[in-house]
């Protein structure tokens, strides 16, 4: 096991290189002049900007930057920020808890409402329950996410005055509870599609029915096959899915003002602050790859016991 | 309409000179700010940012040598009691008030000056805002290394010191800059690149908390120098970049005031809890159509005159951005001193703008390409407006938004037909126009490449013109010739409001960036949720 | 189970009669929009909530916000497909030749594809439409090149499993030539499980534009895109909703109906294959 784990943490190394490459390439690409744009909205003597270009070593060639950022990431230095003037990991990892308290929240959602939605319409297949589970899940992940939070904020905050509209707050949960609804409530829907079918299949298998000829109740083994080689599925599913939702948390953010990576990202690509945004993309895909792998550790765990079984 | 506009600034001075005597303040309670334009605030420290988001919040924490004045609409001495000119205009001794003190209960010396206008000239990258500074003597040989000490600045005392400057400027346009701000010496050599994030100043408030994205809350300095002041126990600026989570938050009492954008300027104008105390100033800001007069048609003068003709410039102020506008009549605006209260802009008459046309050769019309940002008020969305007007005169104009970074770019290259933007004009009247004068570098903002004789004679008359009633006459010339030459289309100048809850008083209508407020004076009665009674 | 087929298939329907409507509608808006979407603008009329003759009132210019959102069909319905139809032929190729010739480009395929999936696609997109600027054209970019890993997944899975199959050795055997076994034994394996991922891939590129017209870096101003429009609308959200609801009922509308599409699609196909590659 530590083998495995040992062995798939190497095959980050030429990824992540791949990834810096691509993401240097995009960042570097972007128009737009970063030294005058960090010194904001001033009209500045030439003298001044060619000083602050040399400065922040934008004068270089770009193959020669990659290779000092690679070098310097290599040792653990994501670099300068441009606007801010300190560490871009200082910059990065003070986010970087909002983002993951907001991820787990909505993939929390998810769970909680998505999983017994799924097993609701598994096991009533084709009534009534299963329809509507199906709707809803159909018309959940149809629904434009930013347009989905301005929905939500018009009705709480504005017209019910029940919810913060927007901001971190003190961290607390009434402002986490839209931007975690807005990105769960899409996820809820894949995970009871998931689900569903996970337990169907086994529903169909060969044991099962055997348990039943054996005349064991439903809620038992509902309880003691169906969920426990279900779980094995839907747990895979959570985890690919909480890597996506990191993405889509770039939206989320931006909607809810809500101080994570995502919204970082977005607005240090628009002020051109390229160390950061780096910093973030880099950051985001490493979160992405390390819950999959811990997905995949899970999973052998699992699978293991199992068979052992 | 115009004279409606002008009497209502006025009333909005005669309201706050009046509710100062009448209530006396009351002290506590917390004041829930916004910082509302773009993004994260990115530093504390003032002499690494030049951004407003940044700026608005180190101005409470920090204090500058001048600072800006809504009384006498320019900037005054903050720091010093005293200012004495030397005969020959160019040296300036300073008498710092007494007892000032940093947050770290340091005195506040004279040299504290000298050490920060330094750190400005010697920072590495170099400091956005030490442009301001080069008006002193030795500023120039500092920045290049040439010398290990600012000449102009001579520390004569713990309480006196004097500045000597280039040429005959008023140093008050430069020093009350909130990127110059005065910062303690041990505090940035201890904290090093996290001043910024813990900074220590000298104003009324003390930096408390700051999580990053989200918000910057301050408390009260107590030992702060100006008596009984500040009035409330703490001051927290909410980052909040969405006009419609605003304008919810205040709504519903979360925020003690906001600035209002256009979209929601009408609701709050026409409704009767907050119509009454919006505060308003035309800001020091010109928004406006940069043509570049290397594209053909734009460099005749008729054309650009028949395009200000063409265009309903006051339908697109009303209607389209709300009335948050001021209808515009030369560069300098209304809150200018060298504004021009009897001239008046381009009419709208379409007739002329024809006969316009057709003496310059146009009359099939052409195509024009106008770039801009995706800003609602001075952006591409207004281009498109405009585009249905210069239809009309058979100007076929296409619109392309892009993000501002790359706007400078093509602004500075010269590759464009129109940029529609928004630039400084103000505060000092001529040093605004200086903008548009010939010998500006492009890069510090004469985008136009404008060239005109007798508009640089004028200014350059006026430069070294002693009478100031003269000088003014001068300046106002200069503008009428800037105007008449349509060398840029005039869009408007912003009308910057803020939205106030019942309970604040002391909010001022800041010429310069309304944002821009000096929370000492800012005092919230009873009927606020956070009076703290 | 015959209950859950009928369901299924009631799916497929709706949904397709969804799309087949507002293809329809896309097709033929020059003809049922009332005004033209950009230029009957007239600023004295900006802003009216719905009436007879703005059924879905007017935007900030005056513009009518009915006609706009007809127009706006073609907007993503062209962004829709464009981007499935690219996405699919480089999932495809790139996954035959991976499984087929195996070895190098095995491993240089599939270590891209890694790569490519781990960088979530939203903000793939929006390091591509900052580096090129907001336009129609490079949305198609943006979302065209950067979704393909699982379709070349997919495809790559099934060339394995198709080649190892006697059926294929029997082919080589025989002296077929290598595309005609490509294309005549896998190409027919593959087209099914594809078709449904470009269908829902559709759906999501949709919602991925609106997102990104969101940031601010959809399709150009003033082209009627229901993002962008969805987008300018935020700021009025109270004193104009009208401008926020149509278009944000026409993606939601499009989308559903792609979405019951595809799933009825994966439903009728064997739906454990699909669901363990998506």
């Amino acid at each position: 096991m530590l083998s495995f784990a040992i062995r798939r943490l190497l095959q980050f190394i030429p990824t992540i290189l791949g990834i810096t490459l691509i993401m240097f390439l995009l960042l570097n690409l972007i128009p737009g002049n970063a030294a005058l744009s960090s010194a904001g909205k001033l009209e500045l003597g030439a003298d001044v900007i060619e000083k602050l270009k040399a400065d922040l070593q934008l004068d270089k060639p770009a193959y020669v930057r990659y290779f000092n950022y690679v070098g310097r990431l290599a040792q653990g230095d994501m670099g300068q920020s441009y606007l801010r003037r300190y560490d871009v990991a200082d910059v990065v990892f003070d986010r970087l808890g909002a983002t993951l308290k907001l991820a787990f929240s909505a993939i929390g959602i998810a769970i909680v409402l998505g999983v017994p939605l799924g097993f609701i319409a598994a096991l009533k297949q084709g009534t009534w329950p299963d329809t509507l589970s199906t709707v809803v899940a159909v018309v959940s992940v149809s629904i434009p996410q930013f347009w989905l939070g301005i929905l939500l904020m018009y009705v709480f905050s504005y017209m019910m005055h029940l919810l913060p509209t927007s901001g971190y707050g003190d961290g607390a949960s009434a402002n986490l509870v839209m931007p975690a609804m807005t990105l769960g409530l899409g996820y809820t829907a894949l995970l009871a599609r998931i689900t569903r079918a996970a337990v169907v299949e086994v529903l169909s298998a060969d044991y099962i029915r055997t348990a039943r000829a054996k005349g064991l109740s439903e809620f038992r083994i509902s309880y003691r096959h169906v969920f426990r080689n279900a779980f094995v599925l839907i747990l895979t599913t959570a985890g690919l899915l909480f890597g996506s939702l990191i993405g889509q948390t770039v939206v989320v953010e931006r909607v809810f003002s809500w101080p994570g990576i995502g919204s970082l990202l977005v607005e240090s690509i628009f002020q051109r602050d390229i160390p950061v945004a780096q910093g973030c993309l880099l950051v985001i895909v490493i979160v992405f790859l390390i819950v999959n792998l811990l997905v995949d550790i899970l999973y052998s765990v699992i699978n293991s016991q199992i068979d052992f079984k | 309409m115009k004279h409606t506009l002008r009497i209502s600034i006025l009333a909005c001075f005669a309201l706050f000179g009046a509710s100062a005597s009448l209530h006396s303040a009351e002290r506590g309670g917390t004041f829930n700010f916004v910082a509302p334009y773009d993004g994260s605030i990115l530093t504390l420290d003032p002499h690494k940012t030049a951004k407003q988001q940044d700026l608005l919040v180190t101005n409470n924490i920090f204090r500058t040598l001048y600072m800006w004045s809504t009384e006498e609409q320019r900037p005054v001495l903050e720091m010093a009691e005293s200012a004495v000119v030397s005969e020959d205009g160019l040296t300036y001794t300073y008498t710092l008030k007494d007892g000032m003190t940093f947050h770290n209960g340091r005195k506040l010396v004279a040299s504290d000056i000298a050490y920060s206008y330094e750190r400005m000239l010697t920072m590495d990258p170099v400091s956005p805002s030490s442009g301001f500074l080069q008006v002193i003597v030795g500023a120039e040989a500092l920045q290049k290394g040439k010398v290990d000490h600012l000449a102009g600045v001579k520390v004569i005392n713990d309480r006196t010191f004097s500045i000597t400057l280039t040429e005959k400027v008023d140093p008050a346009y430069q020093f009350y800059q909130p990127g110059t701000a005065i910062v303690p010496k041990e505090e940035v050599e201890r904290l090093g690149d996290k001043f910024g994030l813990t900074p220590i100043g000298s104003g009324p408030f003390m930096f408390k908390e700051w999580v990053p994205g989200s918000e910057v809350s301050l408390v009260k300095y107590p030992g702060y120098y100006e008596e009984g002041k500040p009035y409330l126990d703490s001051v927290a600026f909410k980052i909040m970049q969405e006009g419609a989570s605003r304008d919810i938050a205040f709504r519903a009492k979360e925020l003690d005031a906001i600035i209002v954008e256009a979209p929601q300027y009408s609701s709050y104008k026409n409704d009767p809890e907050y119509s009454g105390d919006l505060i308003e100033v035309a800001e020091m800001f010109t928004r406006l159509i940069v043509w570049n007069q290397k594209y053909e048609p734009l460099a005749n003068r008729k054309v650009r005159q028949a395009i200000s003709h063409a265009i309903d410039v006051d339908a697109i102020n009303r209607k389209f951005l709300k009335g948050k506008a001021y209808n515009p009549v030369g560069w300098l605006p209304e809150s200018s001193e060298a504004f021009d209260r009897g001239a008046t802009g381009f009419s709208f008459d379409l007739e002329k703008a024809k006969l316009l046309m057709k003496e310059a050769g146009y009359e099939k019309g052409f195509e024009l390409k106008i770039l801009g940002s995706a800003n609602m008020s001075y952006g591409v969305s207004v281009a498109e407006v405009i585009g249905q007007y210069l239809s009309k005169i058979n100007i076929k104009v296409t619109t392309q938004q892009l993000e501002e970074g790359i706007l400078y770019d093509k602004m500075i290259a010269g590759d464009f037909q129109g940029i529609i933007w928004s630039f400084g004009s103000g505060p000092e009247p001529l040093q605004a126009l200086k903008r548009w004068h010939s010998k500006t570098e492009n890069t510090s903002g004469n985008y136009a490449h404008y060239n005109n004789a007798q508009y640089d004679a004028l200014l350059d008359q006026a430069r070294t013109e002693t009478d100031p009633a003269t000088r003014i006459d001068l300046i106002k010339q200069a503008d009428a010739v800037f105007r008449d030459d349509a060398a840029v289309w005039l869009l408007n100048y912003n009308k910057a409001v803020l939205a106030v809850q019942p309970w604040v008083h002391g909010l001022k209508p800041v010429a310069i960036e309304i944002m821009y407020q000096d929370m000492a004076d800012v005092w919230v009665d009873p009927g606020s949720p956070r009076s703290g009674k | 189970m015959t209950m859950n087929r009928v369901f299924h298939q009631k799916n497929l329907f709706f949904g397709g009669l969804i799309i087949a409507l507002v293809i329809l509608i896309a097709a033929f808006a020059p003809l049922i929009a009332p005004f033209d979407p950009v230029n009957d603008a007239d600023l004295m009329n900006a802003e009216l909530p719905p009436s007879a003759s703005h059924l879905f009132g007017t935007d900030s210019s005056g513009r009518d916000v009915f006609s706009r959102v007809l127009y706006g069909a073609r907007v993503s319905l062209s962004v829709g497909l464009i981007t499935q139809i690219a996405n699919t032929i480089i999932g495809v190729s790139l996954g035959l030749v991976a499984g087929y010739f195996g070895r190098f480009w095995d491993e240089l395929i599939m270590g891209t594809t890694n790569i490519m999936l781990s960088i979530p696609v939203i903000v793939f997109a929006l390091a591509i439409m900052s580096a090129l600027g907001p336009g129609l054209f490079n949305i198609y970019l943006a979302l065209g090149l950067t979704n393909w890993s699982y379709t070349c997944r997919l495809t790559r899975a099934q060339v394995l499993s198709v080649k190892k199959s006697d059926y294929v050795n029997a082919a080589v055997v025989l002296g077929y030539s290598k595309t005609s076994i490509i294309f005549g034994q896998i190409m027919p394996n593959v087209l099914g499980p594809v078709l449904v991922i470009a269908t829902l891939g559709c759906a999501e590129a949709i919602l991925m534009e609106a997102a990104l017209s969101f940031l601010g870096l959809g399709a150009q101003p003033p082209m009627p895109s229901w993002g962008g429009m969805l987008s300018s609308a935020r700021d009025l959200f109270f004193t104009a909703p009208w401008l926020a609801i149509f278009p944000g009922l026409a993606i939601f509308v499009t989308v559903l109906g792609l979405n019951l599409f595809g799933d009825g699609l994966r439903d009728i196909l064997d739906p454990r294959s699909v669901l363990k590659n998506t």
